[in-house]
């Protein structure tokens, strides 16, 4: 900025790679998002005439309770999520980050599931819950794995599952580099303290990792409370709504349901609350690393 | 306070053909300050690392107070160490960082609180008990580092490089504070550091190794009058030692590019006695045993070289005069009164009942 007033010159590649991103960020992503906004205040259905309405489908919002029961549900498995793909990360990490054979290998193996397309992954794990485990149930007679778990009620822990594999990876990733950043004397330093494992790990290892923890916990929330992909492939919202989530409900009720204004209400709603809940986050786990370091 | 054996030490690396220690003898007496010295990966950390039980040992015993540790657990070593890198915990106070371990160790907290404090008085570091590691200056997180060892009033502290990372004064400073604390807490120390000026300076004996294997073991003066072989006369002394290849002729040691001077009575009937007359070997003279002082050259005429100075530095008392004597090159130590310009001849005296010298093939010293 201050050599800006100073009147140096800004090179010409500087404008050649910010204006085109700036321009097309701006057509692709601004404009869609304001024109949602816009929309959010009317009544119109998609196609034809339209009037101005106010607030009103923001109230009609907390009324209805397919929107509220995809509040509840996305809620739920956001908190789940969230803490189970953090908590089995760090381990995985902490295994992978340890003296063992063949880690580079088992780096890449964990990384895999990272590189394959949700929309993939939730096809592959539709058959396997539909097929692959009920066949293999009846197998070994076990009557439990007889019913597809996506058609039960509880389809939605078989979503939570195909989530979880599949979002270990980043986190893991994340894990790994921070406790790679830890210096290993000061390990031998505990070792020579005679702390313990667990203590190893409270006092020493997730202090020192804890700015990578708010990176994942930001992240994951911010991820999870807008799952949508492995929902499409795997329930498309069922059985009846059990499964909806936020995105789910407004991609099926926009698109499908004519209700594009309304839906249009609650993804305004929907980012104000990621935006709050990361910010709230942000705050509270930057108060605590400033505590640690 | 502890005595401590080690017995045939090796260390082998996976993956690695060769020893990176090789059969270590060493005995240490109680009260001892040993320190271990020697240049980049000749294995001397490894050895202290061993005696920590931070690595394991391939093969040999140590032995602690007639108690086989091979396989004792670090923490049951009754031992403190100190690292280079001072590898403090980042997220804990400077208070927090000394007392952890008695924390772990279940001791009551008024204890701890007592024996933190008695170690950051004698250390300095009163004030800053409630800082981080990153808000102190290096010197005093290697005071952290001393004190987290001292509250832990183990039987033997283990001392890893701990002033490398200190600018010049400071590691002076330290240096003192170091050996004051021995003094004070009477146990055993083993230091490592490759800085032989350290080691002359704080050892009690000093262990001086090269290529995984002990070369000597004796006080500094020993280590310095008496080096057993090549390696440890040039690696001990600042400047080094002047080393010349030359042949032992009608009393003289000679090479043909320069060197002539007598060797004297007593020193050439030894030499000769073993069979070094008319044979090569190799002539170890310490800088500050050449002179050019006019009353040297007077006492030690036949050892006199006409040199001409090619670099000199003063450095106060004393100044370096790195010259030549035909093609071949020394440094001498004089007194700063003598500075002489680079370019200038100068006449100098070799004092060669000061000199040492080494076979030719086995480096080991000719005695």
């Amino acid at each position: 900025m201050k050599s800006r007033k100073k009147g140096k010159k800004i090179p010409l590649t500087y404008y050649m790679m910010v204006v085109p991103i700036g321009i097309l960020f701006f057509i692709f992503h601004t404009v869609p998002f304001l024109r949602g906004v816009f929309y959010s205040f009317t009544n119109w259905t998609g196609y034809g005439s339209w009037k101005f309405v106010g607030l009103k489908n923001y109230l009609y919002m907390f009324g209805n309770s397919n929107i509220t029961d995809a509040y509840w549900f996305t809620f739920k498995f956001a908190l789940f999520a969230t803490i189970l793909v953090n908590a089995i990360a760090l381990a995985i990490a902490i295994g992978l980050n340890s003296n063992i054979k063949f880690q580079s290998l088992l780096k890449a193996v964990y990384f895999v599931p990272y590189m394959l397309g949700s929309l993939i992954v939730g096809f592959v794990f539709k058959f396997i819950f539909s097929n692959l485990i009920p066949q293999f149930g009846h197998l070994i007679h076990l009557p439990i794995l007889y019913n597809n778990i996506l058609g039960t009620t509880h389809a939605w822990i078989g979503i939570l599952i195909v989530t979880i594999w599949q979002g270990l990876a980043f986190n893991t990733l994340i894990y790994l580099a921070g406790l790679q950043s830890v210096d290993p004397e000061i390990y031998e330093a505990a070792a020579l303290d005679g702390v313990g494992p667990w203590q190893k790990f409270r006092d020493i290892t997730f202090p020192l990792i804890a700015p990578f923890f708010t990176i994942n916990l930001v992240l994951s929330v911010k991820g999870y409370l807008m799952v949508f992909d492995q929902i499409m492939a795997m329930t498309n919202g069922g059985p009846g709504n059990s499964t909806t989530s936020i995105s789910v409900e407004i991609y099926t009720q926009g698109f499908q349901g004519s209700q594009f204004a309304i839906q249009s209400a609650n993804a305004v709603v929907l980012f104000i609350v990621v935006l709050v809940i990361s910010l709230i986050q942000l705050r509270i786990l930057n108060k605590r690393e400033e505590k640690l370091s | 306070m502890v005595e401590i054996n080690l017995k045939h030490i090796y260390k082998e690396y996976d993956g690695n053909s060769s020893y990176s220690v090789s059969d270590f003898n060493l005995d240490i007496k109680d009260k001892e300050f040993i320190v271990f010295v020697g240049p980049s990966g000749c294995g001397k950390s490894t050895t202290l690392r061993m005696i920590a039980g931070l690595e394991d040992i391939t093969d040999g015993d140590l032995v602690m107070d007639g108690k086989v540790m091979n396989d004792v657990a670090p923490k049951d070593r009754d031992i403190a160490m100190v690292f280079q890198n001072y590898a403090l915990y980042p997220n804990m106070t400077v208070f927090d960082n000394m007392g952890f371990g008695l924390k772990i160790k279940k001791m009551p907290k008024d204890e701890i609180q007592k024996k933190v404090e008695n170690a950051a008085e004698i250390l300095g570091l009163t004030e800053f008990l409630q800082r981080k590691p990153a808000a102190l200056s290096g010197g005093q997180r290697q005071r952290v580092a001393l004190g987290r060892a001292i509250v832990r009033n183990p039987k033997l502290f283990l001392l890893d490089e701990p002033l490398s990372n200190l600018d010049a004064k400071l590691r002076v400073q330290m240096r003192t504070q170091i050996a004051q604390l021995h003094q004070r807490l009477q146990t055993n120390m083993i230091y490592v550091t490759h800085d032989q000026v350290e080691a002359m300076t704080m050892a009690d004996r000093i262990v001086i190794m090269n290529d995984g294997k002990i070369q000597q073991v004796g006080t500094p003066s020993q280590l310095y009058n008496e080096p057993v072989n090549k390696f440890v006369a040039g690696f001990m002394g600042s400047p080094a030692m002047n080393f010349f290849d030359a042949t032992l002729r009608d009393g003289h040691v000679v090479n043909n590019k320069g060197l002539n001077v007598v060797v004297p009575e007593g020193r050439l009937k030894k030499l000769v006695d073993q069979g070094y007359n008319n044979k090569k070997l190799v002539v170890g003279i310490r800088p500050e045993d050449i002179h050019t002082e006019q009353v040297a050259i007077q006492t030690m005429p036949d050892s006199v070289v006409d040199a001409t100075v090619v670099v000199s530095e003063l450095l106060g008392v004393d100044s370096m005069l790195y010259s030549k004597t035909g093609d071949t090159e020394f440094v001498a130590q004089v007194n700063a009164r003598d500075y002489h310009e680079p370019g200038e001849s100068v006449e100098m005296a070799f004092e060669m009942s000061k000199a040492h010298f080494f076979d030719m093939d086995t480096q080991l010293t000719i005695e």
